[in-house]
């Protein structure tokens, strides 16, 4: 490689990315100058202060408040969903239903056929 | 008296009922810089080339980066790639450096998950789900079958049995006082060698 100090590529021009990455990274960059300068320009303003809302309107940040605002709107209904809504909410809350009155009926019934003494109640410290 | 005059004469002038009153002296609000939903959420999927070039210029991005979920629960809203905000660039100049974020840059469907402090969906791999599962199952079924194994070698600090006055209270616990029992729980005597 060493020719007499010429050299056979520019390491300051040569990059280690084909060149359709190159070409996009460039274009990503030109957009983002263009965000930049409308970002300085904005941010700069020293009457922005004074200006309605309240806030520098950012169309990136509303886009998506807006979409977990209306995400609801594209639900739709399928079988996998309706067991999914079935085993978190219904399934628990009747287990749990059932169970304690269940549990609360064999207290009573034990309590009023007069099978546990008063001060041998397992729930004498709480309800 | 002059004030209380001068209500009564500005009242009787107004008969309408004070929440009657169309015009008022107060500003009226209008609607000065609000953003509807309706104007800025997701679009429909878009299907040919023209729809996904106007969505990519919509959202910020190159039409070669503009991916829209195919199952359209965000619509039109672009596909972005799901990486930690940890994973950002920390020294790089941005212009919201808080949030390591550039303005107009287009935010994850799933940003509020993916926050700096928050999950990092590429973080896994010090344990797999199973071991993490039977380390947890382990711990709990070992401290349970600990539990069952040792509940009937119960240990008490050691203690006397409690002593109460009068003579254990006989009287109190409904005994006979023709026969109550003299009960000494200590005696001033110095105790014979």
């Amino acid at each position: 490689m060493s020719d007499g100090g010429q050299r056979l590529w520019d390491p300051w021009k040569m990059y280690d990315a084909k060149p359709e990455e190159l070409r996009a990274m460039k274009e990503r960059s030109k957009m983002r100058e263009a965000l930049r300068a409308e970002w300085t320009k904005k941010y700069s303003n020293p009457f922005k202060s004074s200006q309605p809302g309240g806030f520098l309107h950012d169309p990136a940040i509303q886009r998506f408040m807006s979409l977990k605002a209306t995400q609801a709107e594209h639900f739709k209904g399928t079988f996998r969903s309706a067991v999914v809504a079935f085993c978190i909410f219904a399934v628990p809350v009747g287990l749990l239903t059932w169970g304690t009155i269940r549990n609360r009926d064999f207290k009573e019934s034990q309590y009023r056929n007069g099978k546990v003494m008063y001060k041998d109640r397992p729930d004498r410290f709480c309800y | 008296m002059a004030t209380f005059m001068k209500v009564c004469t500005v009242l009787a002038k107004h008969k309408k009922p004070l929440f009657c009153l169309r015009r008022s002296n107060l500003s009226t609000t209008s609607v000065l810089a609000a953003f509807w939903n309706k104007d800025w959420k997701p679009g429909p999927i878009p299907r040919t080339p023209e729809e996904r070039a106007a969505a990519a210029k919509k959202y910020g991005l190159r039409p070669e980066d503009y991916n829209a979920l195919a199952d359209g629960d965000i619509g039109d809203y672009p596909d972005l790639p799901l990486v930690a905000r940890s994973w950002r660039d920390p020294f790089e100049d941005y212009d919201l450096p808080g949030e390591k974020r550039n303005f107009g840059e287009p935010v994850h469907a799933s940003a509020d998950i993916i926050g700096a402090d928050l999950w990092d969906p590429n973080a896994d791999g010090r344990y797999t789900y199973g071991q993490m599962l039977l380390y947890c199952a382990l711990t709990f079924f070992g401290f349970l079958t600990a539990f069952l194994v040792l509940s009937p070698y119960q240990y008490f600090p050691p203690e006397m049995p409690k002593q109460y006055p009068f003579n254990n209270l006989y009287l109190e616990k409904g005994g006979d006082p023709a026969d109550e029992p003299e009960i000494k729980h200590y005696t001033f005597k110095a105790p014979q060698e």
